[in-house]
């Protein structure tokens, strides 16, 4: 791979906030497209992060930090991408289900997802099914992602299944779920169509939904 | 589901039980007062039984589970005892206390009239298999089937314990005149056999905040206890007895400044009191790691735990109990080994492992032992401390800190303003405070003094059996206090994401 994106990717990778934006402007010197740095060097990085995630290498805090080093040069990049050939991402939904107020997970997913490009509409904690449905017909928005911490409120999942089978658009999303308490069984039981045991996880996920869109 | 009976060899004694249940479930149901310190997960070994009629299949219990009409000879596993109470004679007035912990039960008995008192038995609660945390209890509860099991259990688990108690102290046969409880509000709901359901749906707000006495046998413990069976109050869903049963001890001595009283367990609970009587209090999740449950080594005090380690000029010396091969390590231990590990710079302050892809900094006699991807250091007797264990610690740490953090924002008070810190917990009672303050479970505090006061939840219930004015004193107490819900604060996710290192060397 080219030089200057390898160390955008690494830039990443090392959580480099200071380092990211003269790199990124490099690699827009030498004539590359804003696409090619988001996808070779970012997005690669972010696998990077990720993988080390997994691995319990990197934690919670440098997750965060990652997304605030992808938030430092999207502004750039965005301004300099051609509307016709920027990657038409999807809108995301994330919500905390009514009954639970946790949402530390669910904040570092829509970082993640945003620093990959996905436009998040974040709805908070202690959300009704309603008001997810309602946001899913004024957004269009074709992925919703529910995070759940207690164990006793999981039923919130079913409820948001439910509704948007009665508001006849449940073919017209994708509901991800994740958070503590949460898992590939409860995913099943809930008629919900993914699990994400993490925030890349999460990402890997969305990833996958949006491609096939 | 279909059923299999269970019988115990040699004494015959057979129950049914739904296929799939945990053997190791199954025999503390029948009364075999199994121990299982690694927290069932077939690590510690200590709960060995043999199988079929000539006993010639060994399994662990924990580990294996009812799929046929089995034949099981408990022989030979461990089984926890109780450890009488010395000088006890028929006769007296007694009580007893209990501190009815999430993840360990401790019971004392009382000797009313002479003030004196014994720790008769500490025991893992047998609710454990319906989830490890109150949340998941209270999950579990939704299940009236499950609320009634999780109910019986702990009582059971109470009157098997109590007897064994008077037995063991020659006394069987005398009833108990008064049983106090303290603990969490879930754990004190569900021995009460209350619904827990609104304790687990935001605004999560306790439906019983009193639990008065009740009589022994609409609580299992009839023909034992002659008197009542009483819980301390509560304050809230999350603050429960053991809180306002410490405040309530702590009111009896006045303040001379700010006080941090930090209760660890499973649900941490802190207080921060002003000397004017203003009290503000929090809870916060920390998870079972320092009761060595979500750590891949971990597990409780018990034979071959490893409870602490310390730097010697040859390296790490280790104390355990019983003999043979280390099984796990305690809390404590764990505690110990991450300071240690914090001094040597093979932890970072972020928590990151730095093996350097060999043995780095470690200390003489521990091993670089990477477990897949996984980074890890490999202690004794195969035991290892990996990545995500460390990850653990770190929640619960975090938690804790920004809970202590939170509320000193609340109060309007600094770090250097708190005069006196208070540890307690039943982990609080062996816990260095040096390797507690070096990974950061609390912010640095200048000025303060430091005391570990022991298990405060027993020492209420011990109390309110000795004085009967104690309960209505803690209910005054309560009035005082100001809950601080740490997950609405709004600067909570910052904080406790910048909680989460350790202190820099």
């Amino acid at each position: 791979m080219n030089d200057s994106l390898r160390l955008v990717c690494e830039a990443v990778d090392t959580l480099d906030i200071d380092g990211i934006r003269d790199l990124v402007q490099r690699c827009l010197e030498e004539g590359h497209t804003p696409e090619e740095i988001i996808e070779h060097g970012i997005g690669k990085g972010l696998d990077l992060v990720g993988k080390k995630f997994e691995a319990g290498e990197y934690f919670l805090a440098d997750l965060v930090m990652a997304g605030e080093v992808v938030k430092e040069v999207m502004p750039v990049l965005k301004e300099r991408m051609n509307p016709v050939d920027a990657p038409r991402r999807q809108k995301v939904i994330l919500a905390t289900v009514e009954g639970d107020i946790h949402e530390i997970g669910k904040n570092i997913v829509g970082i993640i997802l945003s620093a990959n490009g996905y436009e998040v509409v974040d709805l908070g904690v202690d959300v009704s099914a309603g008001r997810i449905l309602q946001a899913v017909k004024e957004t269009g928005a074709g992925i919703v992602g529910l995070s759940v911490l207690l164990s006793t409120m999981v039923g919130g999942i079913r409820t948001v299944v439910e509704e948007a089978k009665a508001h006849g658009i449940r073919d017209r999303i994708k509901i991800v779920i994740g958070g503590a308490c949460t898992s590939r069984a409860l995913c099943e039981e809930m008629g919900a169509d993914a699990y994400g045991e993490n925030a890349m996880d999460a990402l890997r996920i969305v990833n996958g939904f949006s491609e096939n869109a | 589901m279909r059923e299999y009976t269970v019988t115990l060899v040699p004494s015959g004694r057979s129950r049914p039980f739904p296929e799939g249940t945990i053997l190791s479930d199954a025999l503390v149901d029948m009364g075999v007062p199994l121990r299982t310190p690694c927290g069932g997960r077939g690590l510690c070994r200590r709960c060995r039984v043999r199988l079929g009629d000539d006993a010639s299949t060994e399994v662990l219990a924990c580990r294996s589970v009812v799929d046929r009409d089995v034949r099981v000879m408990v022989a030979g596993a461990s089984t926890w005892e109780v450890s009488p109470f010395p000088g006890l004679t028929r006769g007296r007035r007694l009580g007893a206390a209990v501190d009815l912990g999430t993840t360990t039960v401790k019971v004392a008995l009382v000797d009313v009239d002479r003030g004196r008192f014994h720790t008769v038995a500490s025991f893992l609660n047998p609710q454990r298999r319906f989830g490890h945390d109150v949340v998941s209890r209270i999950a579990a509860a939704a299940d009236l089937r499950a609320r009634d099991r999780m109910t019986g259990l702990i009582r059971s688990a109470l009157r098997v314990c109590l007897e064994k108690a008077l037995l063991a102290s020659r006394i069987d046969g005398t009833t108990i005149e008064t049983v106090v409880l303290s603990g969490n509000t879930t754990m004190l709901s569900l021995f009460f056999g209350l619904d827990v359901s609104p304790l687990g749906r935001y605004p999560y707000a306790a439906a019983t905040r009193d639990f008065p006495g009740v009589a022994p046998g609409e609580v299992g413990l009839d023909g034992i206890v002659g008197g009542e069976v009483k819980g301390l109050p509560v304050f809230s869903a999350f603050l429960g007895a053991d809180l306002v049963g410490a405040l309530t001890l702590f009111g009896r001595t006045s303040l001379e400044g700010w006080t941090l009283f930090a209760d660890l367990g499973t649900n941490g609970e802190l207080f921060l009191a002003a000397p004017s009587g203003e009290v503000f209090a929090a809870s916060c999740a920390m998870g079972p790691a320092l009761e060595g449950m979500n750590i891949s080594c971990g597990m409780s005090a018990d034979d071959g735990a490893i409870t602490r380690i310390r730097s010697t000029p040859a390296g790490l010396a280790f104390d355990m109990m019983g003999t043979g091969e280390p099984a796990g390590i305690t809390g404590t231990a764990l505690v110990d080994l991450i300071a240690v590990l914090l001094d040597a710079r093979v932890i970072r302050p972020d928590g990151r492992l730095d093996l350097d892809g060999g043995r780095g900094g470690l200390p003489e006699g521990l091993t670089a032992a990477p477990e897949g991807d996984m980074k890890a250091v490999g202690l004794w007797g195969g035991l290892r401390l990996t990545q995500m264990d460390i990850r653990n610690v770190q929640l619960a740490k975090a938690a804790m800190h920004a809970a202590s953090r939170l509320l000193m924002d609340a109060a309007g008070v600094a770090p250097a303003d708190v005069r006196r810190v208070v540890l307690a917990g039943a982990l609080g009672e062996k816990m260095d405070l040096e390797g507690f303050m070096r990974l950061g479970f609390l912010p640095p505090f200048g000025g303060a003094t430091f005391e570990v006061a022991g298990n405060t939840s027993l020492e209420a219930a011990l109390t309110a059996c000795i004085d009967p004015g104690f309960a209505a004193q803690a209910a005054q107490a309560r009035q005082r206090v100001r809950e601080v819900v740490l997950s609405e604060q709004e600067a909570f996710q910052d904080v406790f994401i910048s909680s989460l290192d350790f202190p820099g060397g």
